[in-house]
């Protein structure tokens, strides 16, 4: 019943290194593709950022936390938290951005049923 | 564990707090990175797209300038020229040459026909300026060798030219392209570069075609033709360019190995022009 308390640390840390990997190849694909356009125009550059933020902001206390004692970990539990609010911050400035900027494959195609 | 027991003013371990900075910094550092990086990338692109305009624009300025030049230098042939023998003509073929005696009669009729027969050849050598007979009926090579025994038939320069691999004759339009590409470079190298002969070969590479021009002058190089190329100055080689882009050529110009030729190359897909 204990186990099922503590924080899985190592594993919630490995996934965030993985998907950081990620956003870094996203960026690397960005450096190396030309494009016309700014790349802040686009709105998968703020989920990505956002994610990166997130994830960044969270590794060293998920990697920590499970090291700390319960009481003191809870008290240190308003980091994520705020990441947890920038990261939805950002989310938001993605989703307001025009549909027009976002890919053609994620913009649903209005189709006549008549 | 040290580390963990470190705490900062706050309460927080030390390698969470320290770690977190790092980890945020590192982020923010690359967005900033691969932002500038970007801008600087689309500056670096439109800068390059300018500097495109403006070749295009000046190209087609120059093309513009050459086609007013050349309906000017029409316009002066025929009012100058043809404009004056016809006006005499009709002098000498007034209403007043009923009432003259036979033999005076006669003499301005001839007279007529002679103007007359100058006219036509006069309008004919301007036809021929405008498009040559031999280009249009029995191609390229022919057109150049005529235009070749003009030059050397002066006896100042030597010209000649060998077509290895022209059995085949290119699209009308194509000939007429390349063959006022080799005329003005021709006319570029009686007027500037003092040479003693000039020798164009053509040749057939796999699927590029090839027209070499050698002569032994003051020539050109690569380097010189496109600081000529970009500046206001050298109508002639902007058209030869803008004729050749048509074609989807490239024109190379260089000194030969041998330190003694220029050498001026041609080059055109061949699936382009046959």
């Amino acid at each position: 019943m204990d186990r099922l308390n503590i924080f899985d640390s190592l594993p919630a840390s490995l996934e965030s290194l993985i998907i950081i990997v990620f956003c870094l190849f996203y960026f690397y694909e960005q450096i190396s593709i030309p494009t016309v356009s700014i790349i802040y125009s686009n709105s998968t550059f703020w989920v990505i950022i956002g994610i990166l933020f997130y994830l960044s902001g969270t590794l060293f206390s998920y990697l920590y936390v499970a090291s700390l004692p319960k009481i003191e970990s809870f008290k240190h539990w308003y980091i994520p938290n705020l990441f947890n609010i920038l990261i939805k911050i950002l989310f938001t400035i993605a989703f307001s951005l025009n549909k027009d900027d976002l890919p053609e494959k994620l913009t649903m195609k209005r189709q006549s049923y008549i | 564990m040290f580390l963990l027991q470190a705490n900062t003013q706050n309460g927080i371990p030390t390698v969470i707090f320290f770690g977190t900075i790092g980890m945020l910094t590192l982020a923010v550092g690359l967005i900033v990175f691969i932002i500038f990086h970007q801008r600087k990338v689309i500056r670096y692109q439109g800068t390059l797209q300018r500097m495109e305009q403006d070749q295009q624009r000046m190209l087609l300025n120059a093309s513009i300038r050459l086609q007013e030049e050349e309906r000017q230098r029409l316009a002066a042939d025929l009012h100058d020229d043809a404009g004056p023998l016809l006006a005499t003509a009709r002098l000498y073929l007034n209403e007043n040459l009923v009432n003259m005696d036979k033999a005076s009669q006669l003499q301005s009729i001839y007279n007529a026909k002679q103007i007359i027969d100058d006219t036509i050849q006069l309008i004919r050598n301007i036809s021929h300026s405008l498009m040559p007979p031999t280009l249009k009926n029995f191609g390229l090579e022919s057109a150049v060798n005529d235009l070749f025994q003009k030059i050397s038939g002066s006896g100042s320069l030597n010209a000649s030219c060998r077509f290895h691999d022209y059995k085949e004759r290119l699209k009308t339009e194509d000939e007429l392209i390349l063959f006022r590409v080799l005329q003005e470079l021709i006319n570029n190298i009686l007027k500037h570069s003092n040479a003693s002969f000039i020798h164009v070969t053509q040749n057939i590479n796999g699927d590029r075609f090839f027209l070499r021009l050698h002569h032994d002058g003051r020539g050109l190089t690569q380097a010189d033709f496109e600081k000529l190329n970009k500046s206001p100055v050298g109508l002639g080689l902007k058209n030869i360019q803008s004729r050749l882009k048509l074609l989807s050529g490239n024109i190379y110009f260089e000194k030969d190995v041998s330190q003694t030729y220029y050498k001026v190359t041609i080059e055109l897909s061949k699936e382009e022009v046959l």
